[in-house]
């Protein structure tokens, strides 16, 4: 990876977040129903959009991964590499989105958690993927990629089950905010800073891709020289 | 390397610690009521969190990155 591009994007990213805050915590007015906790959402909704989009980036280097990994080694590995990233990556933000989710809800609906089918599917979806990290962890070889690769398949089906579930079923969860139908939808002064937020943690969720697809591909390259060497030594 | 992320790391917790200790003590002019204020520390506690995650894993990269890069100078050293 270039620094060169790094480093002014990595500005560029900082400067987002910290513009995305300013705008969440002094411009965006407080909901006249929830009042100050409504602010949550700045966070917790960007970091669900960013999970989905990079689980589905995990999806596309596992279908990459599946297609290429009989005849063309380097190319299956770069898909490899991508998946395990956008996972990774995915998880973090997953994760973001299952520890603030609560807190609002602790205030909004006065419990910390619901067994509703929103809440649900999106930890099972959070299981599946710490579970395709686990399984990276311990196994190794060709195999894992394989196996790691049909489970991040079937995990990146659980993404529309999760975005689709407020409006299959009857939850908890507020109900969809944009697209949701008649009477859905929110004040231009809060929707606006909801997607400076978002591009802001898009861009760090960028950030940290490039970082982990990067050590994940110096990481295969390393094995690889070593593998190489104990063949010749052998 | 190792040393400079790791000191970037504490530096970035104490930044952390410090901003959400001052903004959780600092509830804005409007929070007057009790629930106001209980608002405010949620949201304080929720922005925290949110970045301890962010950053402990953007740490945890670069101390790999270290690693690996620590191991890639020994594979052509030897």
């Amino acid at each position: 990876m270039k620094k060169a591009v790094l480093g002014p994007y990595a500005v560029i990213t900082v400067a987002l977040m910290v513009w995305g805050f300013y705008q969440a915590i002094f411009v965006a007015p407080n909901d006249a129903m929830q009042g100050e906790i409504f602010r949550i959402l700045y966070y917790h909704v960007p970091s669900a959009a960013v999970a989905f989009v990079f689980f589905a980036i995990s999806l596309i280097g596992s279908i990459g991964y599946l297609a290429s990994r009989r005849d063309r080694h380097d190319r299956a590995q770069m898909f490899d590499a991508l998946a395990l990233a956008g996972a990774e990556v995915g998880v973090i933000f997953c994760t973001v989105v299952l520890l603030t989710g609560p807190i609002w809800g602790r205030r909004a609906w006065g419990i910390w958690w619901t067994w509703d089918a929103r809440l649900t599917t999106t930890l099972v979806l959070w299981l599946i993927y710490v579970s395709y990290l686990l399984l990276r962890r311990f196994a190794a070889g060709p195999q894992m990629q394989t196996l790691a690769a049909v489970l991040g398949i079937f995990g990146a089906l659980d993404v529309p089950i999760v975005y689709m579930s407020n409006r299959w079923w009857r939850t908890q969860h507020p109900a969809p905010v944009f697209g949701g139908g008649a009477g859905s939808g929110m004040a231009w002064s809060m929707t606006r800073v909801l997607l400076w937020n978002l591009l802001a943690w898009f861009a760090w969720g960028v950030m940290l891709l490039l970082i982990r697809y990067h050590v994940e591909r110096h990481r295969q390259k390393i094995a690889e020289r070593e593998a190489d060497r104990a063949l010749h030594e052998a | 390397m190792t040393k400079i992320i790791a000191a970037l790391a504490f530096i970035a917790a104490a930044a952390i610690a410090g901003g959400a200790w001052y903004w959780a003590s600092h509830p804005p002019a409007y929070a007057i009521t009790l629930a106001q204020q209980i608002d405010h520390h949620f949201l304080v506690a929720a922005y925290t969190i949110a970045w301890v995650v962010q950053l402990s894993y953007l740490t945890w990269l670069g101390l790999k990155w270290c690693d690996q890069k620590k191991m890639a100078e020994r594979q052509g050293g030897e």
